[in-house]
């Protein structure tokens, strides 16, 4: 026996030691998972295949300064404390997340000096066990004014148990209460909504085990119970689906809603106030979970924690054959008409437009008749888009949903500063049109091509507009430009010089002669002319700022052909220009006939391409004086011609 | 320094042979005696051949003609005259130049008119040096040559023998620029040019003035590289066997100059600015 309990002892003794050695604390810079968060943490571990295992206490934090846009510092420390055991979290977690700035006013305690702050708070407490959610989960938003809590913003309490979430639930802002329950994580029994305000708006919703019984809304003392069957009871020839409390939860619950409503003016309210608090609810679950982007629980440790937010259960209505199509085809027909109607409204002749041309004027009003009803459209788009029809007896909320499409006999439209009236056929609408989806359909479809017939005659219409707009714009451009031109070849500026004046009389008599001939034109003649009129003008400008540049270039070619030579005799640096059969040609011939040319025959390429030459002819002349122009020089020498010794100068084989 | 040493040492030298010139005092003659002026055409080369940034060969070459038989200026082939040297630019302003001459005397006699026997041609070598220095008045140059020769030469004579003298020449001369503010292609020129030469050496008893040369000059710059003159030149000195006897000279002078750089194009650089 004595054996046994010693041997017992040394067990135990052993098993302690080697556990002991096995465990470590660490201390240093961390970085929660798959985030940036990084801080100072200390914590138990052990390691398993090289693998670190928290195993203890596990705690984080980090205090960073910010600067906020007002140049006041922020002070924001986050921190995140809990237990693991062997990876799992278990027991209490705090999550702490604080966002300060520091006042000016200082406190001083004994030896302390502090600053009270103000900003806010993130308080998150849960329970896990094994890794898993359990017992109570609390949070808290405070808002914090002169260093201490002044306001609770948001609370939420809830209860896991067995992983799932069960018994009440209780959530709180500054301006609503809601209570409820979950059971096996499905919305169960009353959920109160209870605002404060003056009017008492509340709000009941009922589930038994996930399906809404019951739906009671009151809004100032205006009071309506709704009933869903296709929600409340279980129908067991259609699939049943479990959905997480999500967008698509809050989306049934308001088309459901909507179904019961005239689905126009006051009844909305009633819909938006339900949508609000299922996306209040949502909120507040999430703030469970979440900080921000912050994933709180699944930061640190091990196996992923999977947020949950309660559930409900539904039927499915399946889609019956070609229904889809239906909805597809009016979803293309008003996406069709929606994008017409866009186009025509942000084309800017059409404003314009309807004053000069009272074709315009009737079609403009006649759309906007159609644009009436886009409204009305686009909310049977965005609903006909909405998952949520899977889950609704849809021909019933259809019917419902369904507005009234009416046009006039006549259209009132104000042309030349009078109001006129004028009848105009409208699409037919049937009354059979407006008792199901399919004639809404036919309807839509016919509303859709007689909006695109409308926008084609007015596309055409509006380019007349356009053009003429432009012409005027481009005649005024081509006055300007005229003018100009006069202004500068009567040498009204300092750079006006002899090559100018050389030219200047056949400019101004072209332009003149160019400008009576564009004048006599007919308006059809003039809309396909006058950009080559005004790009002749426009040459006609660069001439005279290439001959303001002419004496530079003509200077720098004699500094660049210029060589300065010691001239031993006289003992003086001598210029000596080289590369004289180059030069003298272009010098001397071309550039006078390239100005002469222009007096002889000047038209708008002569212009241009004179222009043109005139610097691709310097540019390559300071080319040449650095390479070797043997052959040039061969062939340039006595020649005349300026035709052969441009083709020359120009000929990149001519150079070695 | 420089510039100044040297004149002041050439002007006492000169001064030195005026004064110790050796004077007969039984044969002195009561007057100088004006030998009428002959006539003669030289016709000239002078040529700067560029070797390095200051570095130059100097070459020249003159065909000289003279009357003779009663044909004025070409009646006979006079001289050929060939000087070279190595010229060294030490600034933009002064140069000095160092070299041989090798001219060949023509006989005085081609035709065999006079008794004497002479050489066809005989050779006169010479070293010489010069000193070349500038200066700028405006637009007007002004150059200053001092120039050293050292001969041997002998008459045409045939049983005449080699004798050796020196030289001593100074030059002043003048470019004004005529028709353009400054020297370039295209520029017509004045230049005045007067040259003292004297000579020295044992040969040389009471004739120390070898040869006053006086001579306008007008020239013409064809390019940077070439420029061409032409003159009318009075010459005057005293005969080497006979100081009181003095010989004239009208010599019409036409003379191209010109320069050649055979370096690269990118060495061709101005010499100023290398000096600079």
């Amino acid at each position: 026996m004595r054996i046994i309990i010693w041997g017992f002892c040394v067990l135990l003794f052993s098993a302690s030691v080697v556990h002991a050695q096995s465990r470590e604390t660490y201390q240093g810079p961390f970085t929660l998972n798959k985030d940036t968060i990084t801080g100072e943490a200390n914590y138990r571990y052990f390691l398993e295949n090289k693998d670190t295992i928290f195993d203890g206490s596990f705690e984080f934090q980090r205090v960073r300064l910010n600067t906020l846009k007002n140049g006041n510092t922020e002070v924001n420390s986050f921190e995140i404390f809990g237990k693991f055991e062997e990876n799992k979290k278990s027991g209490t977690w705090v999550y702490f997340n604080k966002r300060l700035v520091p006042s000016t006013n200082v406190r001083v305690s004994e030896y302390d000096v502090s600053y009270p702050a103000r900003g806010r708070s993130f308080f998150i407490q849960s329970r896990f066990k094994n890794g898993a959610p359990s017992g109570d989960w609390t949070f808290l938003k405070k808002r914090i004014e002169a260093g201490a809590p002044s306001d609770t913003l948001r609370f939420g309490r809830l209860a896991f148990l067995n992983e799932k979430l069960n018994k009440a639930v209780f959530l709180k802002s500054a301006d609503t209460i809601v209570e409820g329950r979950f059971t096996n994580n499905l919305l169960d029994g009353d959920w109160t909504f209870n605002a404060h305000d003056s009017c008492g708006t509340r709000e009941l919703k009922t589930f038994d085990k996930g399906r809404l019984q019951r739906h009671r809304v009151t809004l100032c003392e205006e009071e309506i119970t709704f009933t869903y069957p296709w929600l409340a009871e279980l129908d067991t020839a259609l699939l049943i689906d479990t959905l997480e409390y999500s967008q698509l939860v809050t989306d049934i619950i308001a088309l459901s809603l909507k179904s019961q409503l005239s689905g126009k003016g006051d009844d909305m309210k009633f819909v938006d106030y339900s949508i609000a608090t299922n996306l209040f609810v949502q909120s507040e679950l999430k703030d469970f979970w979440y900080d921000g982007k912050i994933d709180v629980w699944n930061a640190v440790g091990q196996p992923k924690v999977k947020p949950t937010y309660g559930q409900m259960v539904v039927n499915q209505f399946p889609f019956e054959e070609g229904e889809r199509a239906v909805y597809e085809e009016l979803i293309a027909a008003i996406d069709s008409f929606e994008l017409t109607l866009k186009l025509l409204k942000d084309n800017p002749y059409l404003e314009i437009g309807k004053y000069a041309y009272s074709r315009i004027a009737i079609l403009s009003a006649v759309l906007s008749e159609y644009k009436k009803h886009t409204d009305a459209y686009k909310y049977i788009r965005q609903l006909l888009k909405n998952d949520a029809l899977l889950y609704i007896p849809r021909k019933e909320l259809l019917r419902h949903l369904i507005f009234d499409v009416t046009f006039p006999d006549f259209i009132a439209y104000e042309f030349k500063e009078t109001q006129r009236t004028e009848s105009y056929d409208f699409v037919q609408v049937q009354s059979s049109s407006l008792n199901n989806i399919e004639g809404f359909r036919a309807l839509t479809a016919s509303i859709n091509k007689e909006i695109n017939n409308l926008s084609m005659e007015l596309d055409v219409l509006l380019e007349v507009v356009r053009k003429e707009l432009a012409l005027t714009e481009f005649e005024e451009d081509m006055v300007i430009k005229k003018d100009s031109i006069n202004k500068l070849f009567a040498g009204a500026f300092e750079d006006f010089n002899d090559y100018h004046r050389d030219v200047a009389e056949e400019v101004k008599g072209f332009t003149e002669r160019q400008f009576k001939t564009y004048i006599n034109l007919d308006v059809e003649q003039k809309r396909e002319v006058v950009d080559d009129y005004i790009a002749c003008f426009r040459h006609a400008i660069r001439l005279y700022e290439e001959l303001s540049d002419l004496p530079r270039k003509l200077s720098r070619l004699d500094d660049v052909y210029t060589r300065t030579v010691w001239n031993a005799f006289l003992m003086v640096d001598m210029d000596e220009r080289v590369k004289e059969r180059v030069y003298e040609p272009v010098v001397n011939i071309l550039y006078p006939y390239l100005i002469n040319e222009l007096k002889k025959d000047i038209n708008c390429e002569i212009i241009k391409l004179h222009s043109d030459l005139i610097t691709e002819v310097y540019s390559n002349m300071l080319d040449l004086r650095d390479v070797d122009t043997r052959d040039l020089e061969r062939l340039l020498r006595r020649e005349r011609n300026p035709y052969v010794i441009l083709e020359n100068v120009l000929n990149p084989s001519l150079r070695r | 320094m420089g510039k100044k040493y040297i004149l002041l040492r050439l002007s006492i030298l000169l001064l030195m042979f005026v004064d110790t010139s050796p004077v007969s005092a039984q044969e002195r003659p009561t007057s100088s005696q004006f030998e009428d002026a002959s006539t003669l055409i030289w016709l000239g080369t002078y040529g700067i051949v560029r070797l390095g940034d200051k570095l130059f060969w100097d070459a020249q070459t003159h065909y000289r003609r003279g009357s003779y038989n009663g044909v004025p200026w070409v009646g006979r082939m006079t001289q050929i005259y060939n000087r070279h040297g190595l010229t060294y630019q030490f600034t933009k302003d002064f140069r000095a130049t160092i070299g041989g001459v090798l001219r060949l005397n023509f006989t005085p006699d081609p035709s065999g008119l006079t008794e004497t026997d002479y050489k066809y041609i005989t050779l006169e070598p010479r070293i010489w040096h010069e000193y070349l220095f500038k200066q700028q008045f405006g637009r007007v140059q002004v150059f200053h040559r001092l120039r050293m020769e050292h001969r041997w030469n002998r008459g045409n004579e045939i049983n005449s023998e080699y004798i050796y003298r020196d030289r001593w020449r100074y030059k002043i001369f003048a470019n004004i620029p005529l028709n353009k503010p400054r020297f370039e292609p295209g520029t017509w020129f004045f230049t005045p040019d007067v040259e003292i030469i004297m000579q020295s050496g044992g040969p040389v008893i009471d004739a120390p003035l070898e040869d006053l040369r006086i001579q306008p000059i007008i020239g013409y710059v064809a390019s940077p590289q070439m420029k061409y003159t032409m003159s009318m030149m009075y010459t005057l000195g005293q005969r080497r066997f006979d100081g009181a006897v003095y010989r004239q000279r009208w010599i019409f002078r036409f003379n191209v100059y010109f320069n050649i750089d055979f370096r690269s194009s990118d060495s061709k650089m101005p010499i100023m600015q290398m000096l600079d």
